[in-house]
């Protein structure tokens, strides 16, 4: 009976101790590329012309949208990227006056961010999801089971689902034009935006890049990047002139997302320790129990 | 009337060059060649074999000069500027003024930015046309507003393109430098944005490139008309109700420039205008709708709500092959092969446009006296903007929801309004010299046509008289006047037609006076006698269909010229409104239409009958006037009159010397009498003899001056010094200028004290 | 006392049963709405709101209320307390429907469920879904294992191939039996780790690095109470004797594994001071009732003899702490899940109900068709005892 009691606490405090692990294990390690492909978009030069969002459908091969490109009337409603709009243009007034005291508008482009360490990539359970090395973020529909865990995981809500296919529903999101970048084009809403609001590069050269315009024009920018530590990183970057808040950007922590739960799988599962470990225990302790049982026949437990 | 296609050729065409395209065209009607143009042959039932000609094909060695010229500009190569200097722009600004450049350093007043630097991506939109001088004008010459770094090198220009330093086409390794298309459009956008001037969406400059529609498009082997719209609107559905509410759809709309009606909606061709040439569209429906964006307005009961009937390709055709068969409500023809043209639609052109627009009133430039089918690929002296820089009529009559900018002399209908300064500025010329400021100052008192259209029709003769009061007469030859154009037909009676005309001048401020059906007109002194010689008739008081507002008291007033189309047709004799009579047989039914029993009394009453207005049962001939805008064959700038030539005060030898002391580097006498030359022109075998040593071109005295404006002053300042007597005699006349209320019935007796009108058009009747 | 596990001889169509079959039928309806016109069709589900109460309460609260198999297998096999064997085996029943029902509630949700093979095949290891996955999968069929002699007892003789089974099985029992609570421990405490993954997304009452710790200690609280309510429901249902001799002894375990999870849980909870979070909106009532009235409350109900020793007194208690961490599973995967740009709450469809109800039918209706026809339940019948 104490025997038992006592294998049942060291079981807990196993499992316990076990759990403690991770945060204490500092094993993790980011996957981010080294110097990966990346677009500045500088809020401050978007026109909100939407060529961006044609130029996207164009190149995907998505059905045309039941409002024309050229009808800047659909940006009364702010917009979420869908299943047949990998990025869309949102307005916003901040209460900046312009020039005539009108309230001048704020463009908002919306995309997968691409980011370096991407929790839609951690998260799939079959790699359909993943983080490729010239920094895309690419969806393998061949792969995909439609867990919808990558829609879970991803801090920017950005993947959509197509729910109303019945056999093959795909995940739809920004590809960064993978293709195109492999035979050296520029994604197409970067080839086509007439006002250089999306400029292509090398992520380090682009925060350069940014860095110059925050220190040579210090009264049109706010001093923050978005996208150079906000989850550990990601491939799109943002200058804006007013705080990215006001902006509907998510305020998100410099960590990288999936970092907490590999850390933790890392430490429980590394080459499968702790399952070993617990099988082992539990064996000893039933080898223990069933010579008890052999020895003295009729035990019983229970209190009474 | 045997077949309906046998009375084609009189009935469209009276002008021996629209009569060989109609020849044409009845011959690919027939799929044969001029042998198969029988008469009295019955048409089989055969389904007709379609043509993929392009009917209007582009002239060889045709090519807009001017344009090209501009794009050689844009594209030509520079040597790129590695290392610009830059420089505060304020300090700049001081600098380049100092330096003393201005607009006149400025080498190509119009530039096409056609780099390939700025595209890129699929080529959607076309290079934009930069008018550089104009935006330099009305920066006053701020050069470092756009130009706001030079290169280094000290020995380079202190200007140079925006394409010399803005290379880089965002370059991944170097994302410094914005590229050459975000440098356009980020100081274009908000150079506009700050100005609260010039366009900011993508339309306003660019051309957008329609895309391929051979594999969009989904259709049948031989559809009708009716499944290609349906198959336009599965992917355009909201164009299907724009164009349904459109005026090119309704023939009706609001009308804001017509006075006593700018808040109606509702007059307009296909319900109350009626003109001084084919009188009106009611009961004759299947032949004026022929014209319609739609299909098979054949009588009162078509559906305006239908988005299915309505006819794209008319206006959205590219391969030139689609056409409408004259007579048959706007259907196509049937050899019109549907599914080729359906594949092959994009933007609107002039071809396009003139496909009814050239052929108003019946024939070739037989109603709009500067319009014709020669505008499709002019000359540039025939018209700069088109013939010179290759401009589509959307380019200046600027398209939003299928609502089309422009006002019109002929109809009340208005979907915008449009002016020569939207593009050009109030102050056009944009040069800074002595000559450009007087002409900039002329703008307040002269229409650019007036200067710069001093002829119309020089490439095809209109019409500008018609009687009908001798329609009928079967016997009477069609004899062609000097012009190669008939002076008959049985059908409509007698015609005159000049070409190159002097146009006639009036005050105007953009209104319109306007008779529309049902409206009571003052017959004193305008009724005719059918059997008056045409002297005769054409001598005493017009009724005015439609005529300009303006007096010379007006500020907003300007002189503009005008052709005046002059006729005679009915009128009710008791109540004194203007008749619509039912001309065009509906089908072999019909009984009462004129151009099948030749009595005017049962076709009137028919006619009134189908405009829901009261007929008396008599009526009388009277004479009536419209006066119709010049608006295009716009010369080039080198061929607008000169200031001698409406300036008799210049004549002589004192000219700018009369005020300016003068200059060494300034001839005064060549200034003035710098451009168009009638003799140079009646050497090319333009009919302008009689016009070859004019003066006072716009006559001045008609138009309420005392005299030449140089001596007696302008209408509305004085001149310094005490000159002149123009402002105190306004001032004397100003209470006796009769009120302008009664605009129907007085409306010509108003226009009577305005003078001109009235006078005896002889110097317009060759 | 106890006797050998039999097969329950009673009159399996009752108007109960009828319900489950009305239930079920609904559902497969449902299903076939489902596979044909995709998940849009009869799922509220949009991304913002990408799983819902198909993985809340099918797969999470399944997978936690099925603990009882894995927590008395450990106190009846592992710790060889053999007293509470006659319990064992109608957990053991509940975990294996329970799992099967959680893998069908999976194969459902799944969008692409045809393809569900292929996450054996495109394994990501840094996956927890893949983890949680690999490890049900076993676990189930370490279940069905353990299941073997109670079927091989009935059909052995029938079907050959069920014996040759089951013999060779019995040898190696005891590795499976270890090898289930090892799993078990695996993927209770992963299916905490699957939210970790969403720190901005999920509410901040709910949201901690510990959840997988929580997860554990909540399945190990809930193992016991879910086999006295499971006990409670067939022996009332079947006209059973209680068994009451083998579940008090039970819920004294019961309390101190709920005791425990407890004060980890609200340890947590306000050391990381989640409770500046309790603002009266929705979230924090529907924490409130589940740590209230599904922990505190039960566990105050089972420190008092009195309680544990009443039968209804301990099915109550025993129940609110199953409510409690079926709500706490609602509450993690659903409530607590705050997308950034939500434009409307994710409330559940019709076919989403119709289909989880469903479910718990079949559940109940196989565990019915279980007992009376297999050697499970050991509980004398009431007119045996009386």
């Amino acid at each position: 009976m104490i025997t038992s009691r006592r294998s049942f606490l060291q079981v807990a405090t196993t499992v316990a101790g076990a759990s403690t692990l991770p945060v204490a294990a500092r094993a993790w390690e980011s996957r981010a590329p080294d110097n990966p492909f990346a677009c500045l978009v500088d809020l401050t030069r978007c026109i909100g012309c939407r060529k961006c969002e044609e130029a996207c459908n164009r190149v995907n091969d998505l059905p045309a949208p039941a409002q024309s490109f050229e009808d800047l009337r659909t940006l009364k409603s702010e917009r979420r990227p869908t299943t047949t709009a990998y990025t869309v243009i949102n307005r916003y007034t901040t209460g900046v006056l312009g020039s005539g005291h009108r309230q001048q508008p704020i463009y908002v482009k919306v995309q997968c961010m691409h980011c370096q360490d991407p929790a839609c990539a951690s998260a799939c359970p079959t790699g359909a999801m993943a983080k490729q090395a010239n920094g895309a973020v690419t969806y393998d529909p061949s792969q995909c089971i439609g867990c919808r865990y990558c829609l879970i995981a991803c801090p920017f809500q950005i993947p959509a689902y197509e729910y109303e296919r019945a056999l093959t529903p795909r995940v739809r999101k920004c590809t960064f034009c993978f293709e195109r970048l492999e035979v050296g084009k520029l994604p197409a809403c970067a080839a086509i935006c007439p006002a250089d609001a999306i400029v292509f590069g090398r992520r380090r050269q682009l925060l350069v890049e940014a860095k110059r315009r925050i220190r040579e024009r210090p009264a049109r920018y706010v001093s923050h990047i978005y996208g150079e530590h906000e989850v550990g990183g990601t491939s799109w970057l943002y200058l804006s002139g007013v705080p990215f808040p006001h902006l509907a950007f998510p305020n998100l922590p410099s960590q990288a997302i999936p970092r907490p739960t590999e850390s933790i799988q890392h430490a429980l599962f590394h080459n499968l320790w702790s399952p070993a470990a617990l099988f082992a225990l539990l064996a000893a302790v039933m080898a223990v129990t069933r010579r008890n049982d052999d020895e003295r026949p009729g035990t019983k437990g229970g209190e009474s | 009337m045997p077949t309906t296609r046998r009375p084609l050729p009189r009935l469209r065409c009276p002008a021996p060059a629209s009569g060989i395209v109609l020849l044409a065209a009845l011959c690919l009607a027939q799929g044969s060649g001029p042998a198969g143009v029988r008469k009295d042959a019955p048409r089989p039932p055969e389904p007709a074999q379609k043509s993929r000609t392009n009917r209007h094909p582009r002239p060889n060695g045709w090519a807009a000069v001017d344009y090209v010229r501009a794009l050689e500009a844009g594209t030509e190569q520079k040597k790129e500027v590695l290392e610009p200097r830059h420089e505060d722009a304020a300090l700049r600004q001081q600098r380049l003024r100092r330096l003393g450049l201005s607009t006149a350093d400025i080498e190509h007043g119009c530039v096409v930015l056609a780099s390939p630097l700025a595209n890129t991506f699929e080529d959607l939109y076309g290079p934009v046309r930069f008018m550089h001088a104009k935006h330099a004008a009305s920066l006053m010459g701020n050069c470092a507003l756009c130009h706001h770094a030079r290169p280094s090198d000290p020995e380079r220009k202190e200007t140079v393109a925006c394409r010399t330093c803005h290379v880089a086409a965002a370059d991944p390794d170097h994302p410094g430098c914005v590229s050459l298309k975000a440098a356009y459009h980020l100081s274009c956008i908000g150079c506009h944005q700050e100005m609260h001037e010039g366009p900011t969406h993508c339309g306003g400059c660019h051309r957008r490139h329609i895309p391929d529609h051979q594999d969009l498009v989904r259709l049948p082997p031989d559809p009708t008309p009716e499944q290609v719209t349906q198959e336009c609107l599965r992917c355009h559905p909201d164009v299907g109700e724009d164009v349904l509410e459109s005026a090119h759809w309704l023939w009706r709309g609001p009308s804001p420039y017509t006075v006593g009606r700018c808040q109606e909606v509702l007059c307009g061709k296909g319900t109350n205008a009626i003109n001084n040439f084919c009188l009106g569209v009611p009961s004759n429906w299947p032949r004026c709708t022929s014209c319609h964006a739609g299909y098979g307005w054949k009588d009162a009961t078509f559906d305006f709500s239908d988005p299915t009937r309505i006819d794209c390709l008319v206006c959205h055709d590219t391969t030139g092959s689609y056409f409408k068969t004259p007579t048959a409500a706007g259907l196509p023809a049937p050899q019109v092969d549907l599914v080729y043209v359906a594949t092959h639609v994009g933007a609107t052109s002039r071809s396009t446009c003139g496909e009814c627009h050239f052929s108003g009133g019946g024939g070739d430039a037989v109603k709009h006296a500067e319009m014709c089918s020669a505008l499709r690929y002019p000359d540039r002296t025939c018209d700069v903007h088109m013939g010179g820089y290759d401009f589509s009529c959307t380019d200046c009559h600027e398209t939003f929801n299928h609502k089309i900018h422009g006002r019109s002399s002929s109809v009340p209908v208005a979907e915008g309004s449009l002016l020569c300064e939207d593009c050009h500025t109030s102050r056009p010329h944009y040069g800074d010299t002595l000559l450009d400021h007087h002409l900039n100052e002329h703008c307040q008192t002269v229409a650019c046509n007036t200067c710069h259209s001093p002829l119309y029709s020089k490439c095809r003769p209109t019409r500008i008289w018609w009687d009908w009061s001798v329609a009928g007469d079967k016997q009477r030859a069609p004899r062609p006047d000097r012009l190669g154009v008939s002076t008959y037909n049985w059908m409509k009676g007698e015609f005159r037609w000049t070409s190159t005309a002097k146009p006639e001048y009036a005050w105007h401020n953009g209104y319109s006076q306007r008779v529309l059906a049902g409206d009571i007109v003052n017959l004193d002194g305008a009724v005719v006698n059918p059997l008056w010689p045409i002297t005769r008739k054409m001598r005493g008081r017009y009724i005015h269909i439609i005529e300009p507002v303006g007096d010379r008291a007006d500020p907003s007033s300007r002189i503009t010229p005008f052709k005046i189309m002059r006729g005679v047709q009915p009128v009710d004799a008791r109540h004194r409104t203007l008749l619509i009579p039912h001309l065009f047989p509906s089908g072999p039914g019909d009984t009462t239409a004129y151009w099948k029993t030749l009595d005017w009394k049962r076709a009137l009453v028919d006619g009134m009958k189908a405009a829901s207005l009261p007929y008396s049962g008599e009526y009388k001939w009277v004479r009536t006037a419209m006066y119709w805008r010049i608006e295009h064959e716009v010369l080039p700038k080198e061929l607008a009159l000169s200031c001698a030539h409406c300036h008799p005060a210049l004549t002589g030898p004192r000219t700018c010397d009369r005020c300016h002391v003068p200059r060494a580097d300034v001839d005064f006498q060549s200034l003035a009498h710098q451009g168009i030359s009638f003799a140079a022109l009646s050497r090319q075998g333009y009919e302008v003899k009689s016009l070859i040593g004019v003066t006072d071109y716009l006559d001045f005295r008609r138009l309420g001056y005392p005299g030449d404006p140089i001596l007696h002053g302008g209408r509305l300042k004085k001149l310094p010094l005490g000159q002149g007597t123009m402002a105190r005699q306004t001032k004397a006349k100003a209470p006796t200028t009769p009120p302008r209320a009664d605009n129907r019935a007085g409306a010509s007796s108003t226009s009577r004290r305005q003078g001109g009108a009235d006078l005896e058009p002889d110097d317009a009747l060759r | 006392m106890t006797a050998e596990p039999r097969p329950v001889d009673r009159c399996f169509w009752t108007p109960g049963v009828w319900m489950l079959t009305a239930l079920m039928a609904a559902a497969a309806l449902t299903l076939i709405l489902r596979f044909a016109f995709g998940l849009g069709m009869v799922t509220n589900l949009d991304n913002a709101h990408p799983w819902g109460i198909w993985i809340g309460i099918d797969v999470a609260a399944g997978v936690a209320l099925a603990a009882g198999g894995f927590t008395t297998a450990f106190l009846g096999h592992i710790l060889g307390r053999h007293y509470y064997e006659p319990v064992t085996r109608p957990a053991l029943l509940t975990a294996a429907l329970g799992y099967t029902m959680v893998a069908f509630a999976v194969f459902v949700d799944l969008g692409r469920s045809w393809a569900i093979w292929k996450f054996l095949v495109f394994q990501n290891h840094r996956s927890v879904l893949f983890e949680v996955g690999i490890c049900v999968m076993t676990y189930l069929l370490v279940l069905w294992i353990e299941l073997l002699p109670a079927v091989a007892a009935r059909l052995g003789r029938r079907v050959r191939l069920l014996g040759w089974i089951d013999r060779g099985v019995r040898k190696t029992m005891g590795a499976f039996i270890i090898l289930g609570v090892v799993l078990s421990c695996c993927h209770q405490s992963s299916l905490g780790s699957l939210m970790v993954i969403a720190p901005t997304k999920l509410h901040p009452l709910w949201y901690t690095p510990w959840l997988p710790l929580h997860f554990l200690l909540s399945a190990i609280a809930v193992g016991f109470p879910m086999v006295v309510v499971e006990t409670g429901l067939a022996t009332r249902s079947l006209h059973l004797d209680s068994e009451m001799p083998v579940l008090v002894p039970l819920s004294r375990l019961a309390a101190a594994a709920l005791g425990v999870a407890l004060v980890v849980r609200l340890g947590d909870f306000v050391a990381r001071e989640s409770h500046l979070f309790i603002d009266g909106s929705g979230a924090s009532i529907s924490l409130l009732v589940e740590l209230v009235l599904g922990g505190v409350l039960p566990l105050i109900m089972l420190l008092i003899p009195a309680v544990r020793r009443s039968r209804g007194g301990l099915f109550v208690a025993a129940a609110l702490v199953v409510l409690g961490v079926l709500i706490n599973r609602i509450n993690v995967f659903v409530v607590a899940l705050s997308p950034p740009f939500a434009e409307h709450a994710y409330v559940p469809a019709a076919g989403e109900l119709i289909i989880t109800a469903g479910s718990v039918a079949a559940l109940m209706f196989l565990y019915r068709a279980a007992v009376t026809y297999l050697p499970i339940l050991s509980a004398r019948k009431l007119e045996e005892v009386h």
